[in-house]
């Protein structure tokens, strides 16, 4: 008979080692170190023009140079002044578009999410393959096949929905998807909820993330989207990438800037709470 | 205190058949069992034995390819599951996060138009029930995995479903909090009054929680009785060595009921028909240590706490554990006998 090793050497259990013995700072990884840098250059490209058109925006005369002739906010005031409709309308559109995406494509991301049925993943590439798309070949394809439809807008609309349909589908197959959803709806199920209960107390609530990143993914994509809507405009209203394209082909460039800036305030918040809302996770529920 | 919020029902299935799309076999293989009304009853078994198919099929999750179901009176099998009258409490409890504990407590009642009225009392009842009314009002991510349990089990009561089922009702939980837990829970379903079915991989937990208990394997029920039977006399060696690890002998009959494992290692057998051969089941607390006993070489050693679980080989090549005081050095030998007025039982191969 013996007793336990570990009972015979309890000091070896104890001793604090790592208090006696100064542990070296870890090496910084140079592959590391350079992958920083790397990142922040590529962030510096990708902001560096914001501050640009804001100076160009509040300069007097942007030809003389950076604030040459003194600070103005006249521009701003004129941009809004001339984007103001199409921001209207371009919102108008938007919403419609997220209505109809809704009603598209949360049947569509339900069904990819949770039946397995005889081609499946050909249903699933053909919801995705607008994006694929040149947003130039969908117009045409849409003015070539539906040409009665587009002095009502209608076209444009159904341009939008094409190009926006897949990031929703995309964001909310995986959350409707998510095994501990299925879950939930099954307590749900087993306590006598019926379906439209379900779908309303259980579902919708428990995937609000995905479904508040993609209402906020669709509306900035349709109120973003240029190719679509430059082919697919009526002359009565111009959606309001097309105006500000328009403005930087037309007007000063100060006026063209500020409209720019107006643009930006309508979308960066947007991004920002879709970042917060989950960014890359908003797959899950 | 004995509060029953629903009128308990019995289970009965009867040849009840499950198999997974594109599976080769079938999960729940022609099961039959029987659950009576207000019993607590474990269903045991390793994993993929079909323990958790068959309580998805009895909740309705899932339709038997063939079988009977019946809950209480009324043929169930193909009642979706919101119109069978069943509480449902799966392992990771799948609390709304959205809503209170009051909240998911009273969700059941809220889908099935009760009044407000009584809904708020039902509630009450049902988080009083399971002792959680102080955490009425906070959301479910604020609350430990022993409390977040008894919401689960709340909100399947607050229905008063006739049947509660449990899928590995303290799996999600700290090992340490698991042990504390049991007995409340065991308390609790018998206080509610319920007819309960529990899955559960821990043979510990179904005996010690349930009335019967239902060892699975391959989609089919080894033996269904009493934990006292199921430890007493196991119908197989598979049944012996799931529940309480026993260790399967051979053995010969020397007289009467008396048969030898090996040599100057003697038992009496609980048999119903003597035979010359027999396989016993040798559990680890039947051996002692003793001076005057067999010699058994010391094959493996585990700390347990209380003392040391010891596993050894007697000269003719069979294995056997044991519990013992002080610990002994893998590879020597160590003298044994059976505990006096130690009965062994006859199992099948």
């Amino acid at each position: 008979m013996t007793t336990p090793d570990a009972m015979t050497t309890p000091d070896a259990m104890t001793t604090p080692v790592a208090m006696t013995t100064p542990v070296a700072p870890p090496r910084k990884d140079p592959v590391v170190l350079i992958g920083k840098i790397c990142a922040w250059l590529a962030v510096l490209i990708c902001l560096l023009p914001i501050p640009l058109v804001i100076a160009v925006a509040t300069t007097r005369s942007w030809r003389q140079g950076f604030w040459a002739g003194g600070f103005t906010l006249h521009w701003l005031s004129e941009g809004w002044g001339r984007i103001a409709g199409n921001f209207g309308y371009s919102l108008q559109v938007a919403v419609g578009v997220l209505l109809i995406d809704l009603a598209i494509g949360f049947p569509a991301a339900w069904l990819l999410a949770r039946r397995r049925f005889r081609g499946r993943r050909l249903a699933s590439a053909i919801t995705t393959m607008p994006i694929a798309i040149p947003g130039i070949a969908l117009a045409l394809g849409l003015i070539l096949t539906y040409p009665g439809l587009r002095p009502s807008g209608m076209l444009l609309v159904a341009g939008h929905v094409l190009y926006t349909t897949p990031f929703l589908i995309g964001t909310l197959t995986p959350a409707l998807g998510n095994p501990k959803l299925r879950e939930l709806e099954q307590v749900a199920v087993t306590l006598g909820s019926p379906g439209p209960h379900r779908l309303l107390t259980v579902t919708v609530p428990s995937i609000r993330t995905a479904l508040l990143a993609a209402t906020i993914l669709v509306l900035t994509l349709s109120l973003g989207e240029f190719n679509v809507s430059f082919f697919l405009f009526t002359p009565i209203e111009q959606p309001l990438p097309v105006e500000l394209y328009s403005g930087y082909v037309t007007n000063r460039l100060e006026i063209a800037a500020a409209s720019t800036v107006w643009f930006l305030i309508m979308v960066v918040p947007a991004a920002v709470v879709l970042e917060l809302a989950g960014g890359a996770k908003v797959g899950q529920a | 205190m004995s509060v029953q919020l629903g009128q308990p029902a019995s289970i009965v299935c009867s040849e009840l058949s499950y198999r997974y799309p594109n599976a080769p076999t079938a999960a729940v293989d022609g099961i039959s069992l029987d659950v009576g009304a207000g019993d607590v009853v474990a269903l045991v078994g390793p994993s993929g034995c079909g323990k958790s198919t068959l309580l998805r099929l009895v909740a309705g999750l899932l339709s038997p390819v063939s079988g009977a179901l019946t809950i209480g009176d009324v043929e169930t099998a193909r009642l979706t599951p919101e119109k069978r009258n069943i509480g449902w409490v799966p392992q990771s409890y799948a609390l709304f996060d959205h809503l209170t504990v009051a909240g998911n407590v009273g969700f059941g009642l809220k889908a099935r138009k009760v009044p407000k009225s009584e809904r708020a009392d039902r509630v009450e009842e049902a988080l009083k029930l399971c002792r959680i009314e102080e955490f009425a009002d906070r959301r479910p991510a604020d609350l430990s995995g022993g409390q977040r349990q008894r919401v689960a089990i709340a909100r399947a009561l607050a229905t008063k479903p006739r049947v509660l089922l449990l899928d590995e009702p303290l799996a999600a939980l700290d090992p340490q909090l698991r042990k504390a837990l049991r007995a409340d829970l065991a308390a609790l379903l018998r206080d509610s009054g319920v007819t309960s079915l529990l899955v559960t991989h821990d043979q510990t937990e179904a005996l010690a929680m349930a009335d019967r208990v239902a060892v699975m394997r391959s989609g089919r029920i080894e033996q269904y009785a009493a934990p006292e039977v199921l430890w007493k006399r196991p119908v197989n060696a598979f049944v012996a060595e799931f529940v309480g690890a026993a260790a399967v002998l051979e053995a010969t009959k020397l007289s009467g009921a008396e048969y030898e494992l090996t040599p100057g290692l003697s038992a009496v057998v609980d048999l119903d028909d003597q035979a010359d051969h027999v396989t016993v089941a040798v559990r680890a607390g039947d051996l002692r240590i003793d001076p005057a006993g067999v010699g058994l070489r010391v094959l493996a050693r585990e700390y347990t706490g209380d003392g040391w679980l010891l596993s050894g080989q007697f000269d003719n090549g069979s294995t056997v554990g044991l519990v013992a005081e002080d610990s002994a050095e893998i590879g020597s030998t160590i003298t044994v006998s059976l505990k006096p007025g130690t009965r062994l039982s006859a199992v099948q191969k």
